[in-house]
């Protein structure tokens, strides 16, 4: 490899904190593992991915609606049979000891998919799941951002999709658009 | 003669794969470069897009919209990957927002912008025609409608992964990769 390159990769990982590669050698299947043993008669979906985000995330709803993951035909089969379908999405960040629990509910608006979410449980079901949730949290010594705090906006950073406006939620979590 | 032979065989071979390892800094016409190698139109008569380029329809279908670039006497080992450096791309899926090439080949292996950390699409494959499919058949999973995931139900990437994710930039272009 060339002399400049490695120098690049060093500032990168030094001076502009580049995390991929650490994220690279992280576990994504840690907080799958970790929900799995700890919470009975629910269904886990893992759909970490570190290409943008910083965080594992995870999809978390009671067994008896089914198994099937996120974005999977059975999903939408659910959907146009029940109207929607309500989950929690627990994002625990990989780089700070945060998580953010998000209540969706998916449902279809003219044939397109659509997505609610919140950060306050959508009924009795997610406030039960997710409070199970934030006693795992708890015992591991994670904290819970709310909304206030996640978008509390971060200067003069950019990240690889958000280049302006970028918030702590991009930050800890998920970057996008 | 035998030797020369040789001689002009690896000179060739040499200066063809110099030129087809240039990086898009050294060269800022490197989508023109590779436009004309690969065959690709540049845009259909309905397409006015400025910079758009579209595989042509014997591209389209192949796997994953993808293929693979193998010059003779080029790499053998590192097939070069069927995507421009910029631009756009359609894999041909109907309806489907164009692939925004520079992004995409964040996860092709062998392209100039290629991020290995990244998740990446198998060798010799761009995933363009996949993400255009995840995009139309995937569940919105970002409340704003720019982040889709599709679990195509079989492997689609390298390490045994299902689903592809697809983010949507405010052009209105798409760049996907595969997820567990």
């Amino acid at each position: 490899m060339e002399e400049q390159k490695i120098i690049n990769l060093i500032r990168k990982s030094y001076e502009a904190g580049n995390l991929d590669y650490i994220l690279s050698y992280v576990d994504k299947h840690y907080w799958y593992k970790v929900l799995k043993s700890a919470l009975s008669n629910v269904t886990v979906d893992n759909i970490t991915d570190f290409s943008y985000s910083k965080c594992f995330s995870i999809y978390l709803y009671p067994d008896n609606k089914g198994e099937f993951g996120i974005g999977s035909e059975e999903l939408k089969n659910y959907i146009n049979k029940n109207k929607n379908f309500i989950c929690i999405n627990l994002l625990v960040s990989a780089i700070a000891p945060f998580a953010v629990i998000k209540y969706n509910r998916f449902y279809f608006s003219d044939g397109e998919s659509m997505l609610h979410e919140q950060y306050e449980p959508l009924d009795e079901e997610t406030l039960l799941l997710g409070n199970k949730v934030k006693e795992v949290l708890s015992k591991h010594r994670i904290n819970l951002l709310d909304e206030d705090i996640l978008n509390i906006e971060i200067p003069n950073l950019s990240l690889d999709l958000k280049e302006e406006g970028v918030t702590v939620y991009h930050c800890l979590f998920e970057d996008s658009y | 003669m035998k030797k020369l032979l040789m001689l002009i065989t690896v000179i060739f071979g040499v200066s063809l794969f110099f030129s087809l390892s240039v990086s898009a800094e050294e060269s800022p016409d490197l989508g023109e470069q590779l436009h004309e190698r690969l065959h690709l139109s540049s845009g259909d008569e309905n397409n006015s897009s400025v910079g758009t380029f579209n595989i042509k329809p014997e591209l389209r279908g192949i796997n994953s919209g993808g293929g693979s670039f193998r010059g003779g006497g080029g790499n053998a080992t590192k097939p070069k990957p069927n995507l421009p450096t910029q631009g756009t791309v359609d894999g041909g899926v109907r309806g489907a927002p164009l692939v925004n090439a520079g992004k995409q080949g964040n996860h092709v292996q062998g392209h100039v912008n290629n991020i290995p950390s990244k998740s990446q699409w198998p060798v010799g494959e761009n995933g363009v025609k996949l993400t255009q499919e995840a995009w139309m058949k995937g569940t919105t999973v970002k409340f704003d409608g720019s982040v889709k995931t599709y679990n195509f139900g079989r492997v689609v990437g390298p390490r045994g992964e299902t689903r592809v994710k697809v983010h949507i930039n405010k052009e209105g272009q798409i760049h996907g990769y595969p997820v567990h």
